[in-house]
């Protein structure tokens, strides 16, 4: 028998009763005298058609910090900032595309978005409205697709939208 | 306190329902108390647990969210009639076909935010410690019930680049749904799944770590056995305990318990 098998053989649990074994459990969790109390959460019946509209609550966020010039973090001797200059103008020390992008794309905490080398080409080609700097330590060319496919959805939103674009609209909440 | 965690990603195939039937059972063979919730319509907790052959419960999930508890039902009841005993601590609530039109009644009312807790308040005036909430692919009702009840969330992201994009879109709803549960809803785990020896599957669990220091949770490596336990109906603790994922899901079972709940 192999070692496997052994395991496996070793953890078998024995055969339990199920019926018994959720009586068991339902007494434990809900206590012995339960099944003549009133239920304390007793339901509510569903709401029938649409429900009425009600004001959200304020969303709680930090208030925007005072616009700054973009920074630029030298890292390794790199530069590793992603910015949009000219048609659309995105400052503050968390930029530069709002929490999500920056973030799904995965590269650092920081506010900056590092693109590889090899990302390079794909990304400039978008528009001469972005300047990229690339960060030699960033990820190899797996990253690729992921990280133009997010610049191009952020580009685009702001692009299609303007002022609408919810990118924009999280970043002046950050 | 009883913790309500959901597993969810809107891509298909990145380790949902292997996260969440790991997360409750390690949980349980941990001593804690679990119910395993399978929020998707394809039921395949129910097969991965081995437990097709079971009897199942007398009431379905889905009738409960459309018609609410008969009168006068206690608690206990309630769960004898809802929950299948699936391993010691761990009890199921199996998915089934007929959640699917229920999604379609989620559609039409709108009436998402207390779907859950009318159905399944009842577990906090238990001894239960935990449920843990599978749910299907895409951002559909039901998933969304699942994020509007649950407090905690785990994103299981299979280690390529597709998965770690969908992130982005999903945070999109996230923020909707945070903004109307006034922030409770926390993006607490990424959980990098299948993890290969590969330089592009160590490259993103590499970037997942750096872009979130706080929710990142050591990856669950791709082995053969956890491909096949579901297959015999078994978790990794009973098929192969001494594989590679085998420990690494148990040492993200540590990670969950350990986290104090805001």
């Amino acid at each position: 028998m192999s070692a496997k098998k052994k395991d496996r053989k070793k953890l078998e649990l024995p055969p339990l009763d199920a019926e018994k074994a959720l009586e068991a459990g339902a007494d434990e969790l809900f206590g012995e005298d339960d099944e003549n109390q009133t239920k304390k959460t007793d339901p509510v019946p569903p709401k029938k058609g649409k429900p009425e509209a009600v004001a959200k609550p304020p969303v709680k966020h930090s208030p925007p910090p005072a616009p700054s010039e973009l920074t630029v973090e030298e890292k390794n001797g790199k530069s590793g900032l992603f910015g949009v200059e000219e048609t659309i103008e995105l400052k503050g020390p968390n930029n530069v595309f709002g929490k999500s992008i920056v973030t799904a794309a995965a590269i650092n905490g920081d506010g900056c978005i590092y693109i590889p080398r090899s990302v390079l080409n794909k990304i400039q080609r978008l528009g001469d409205e972005m300047q990229v700097h690339y960060h030699k330590s960033a990820r190899d060319t797996a990253n690729r697709n992921m990280v133009v496919g997010i610049l191009e959805y952020a580009l685009e939103d702001i692009r299609q939208k303007g002022e609408s674009s919810s990118i924009l609209k999280r970043l002046s909440e950050m | 306190m009883l913790r309500r965690v959901v597993v969810y990603l809107e891509k298909g195939g990145v380790g949902k329902t292997m996260t969440s039937i790991h997360l409750a059972d390690g949980l349980a063979r941990m001593g804690k108390k679990v119910t395993l919730i399978d929020l998707d319509p394809q039921g395949q907790c129910t097969v991965r647990l081995g437990l097709v052959n079971k009897e199942k419960p007398k009431i379905r999930l889905s009738e409960v969210i459309r018609s609410g508890w008969p009168e006068g039902m206690s608690n206990k009841e309630r769960f004898k009639n809802l929950v299948m005993y699936a391993r010691p601590n761990l009890f199921l609530i199996p998915g089934s076909r007929d959640l699917t039109p229920i999604q379609f009644q989620l559609a039409s009312t709108g009436d998402w935010e207390g779907s859950l807790q009318r159905a399944l308040g009842f577990f906090e005036d238990s001894a239960m410690d935990y449920v843990i909430m599978d749910t299907n692919p895409s951002w559909t009702p039901l998933s969304a019930i699942a994020l509007f009840w649950g407090t905690e969330l785990v994103f299981p992201v299979e280690t390529s680049s597709s998965a770690a994009y969908s992130i982005s879109h999903f945070q999109d709803e996230l923020v909707k749904v945070q903004e109307r549960k006034e922030g409770e809803l926390e993006v607490v785990y990424i959980l990098p799944t299948r993890k290969k020896n590969t330089r592009e599957s160590e490259g993103i669990v590499e970037d997942l770590k750096t872009a979130y220091p706080d929710k990142f949770c050591e990856p669950i490596r791709e082995r053969t056995a956890m491909a096949e336990c579901g297959g015999h109906g078994e978790t990794i603790w009973e098929y192969q305990p001494n594989d590679d994922s085998a420990e690494d899901y148990m040492n993200f079972v540590k990670k969950v318990m350990s986290r104090e709940v805001r």
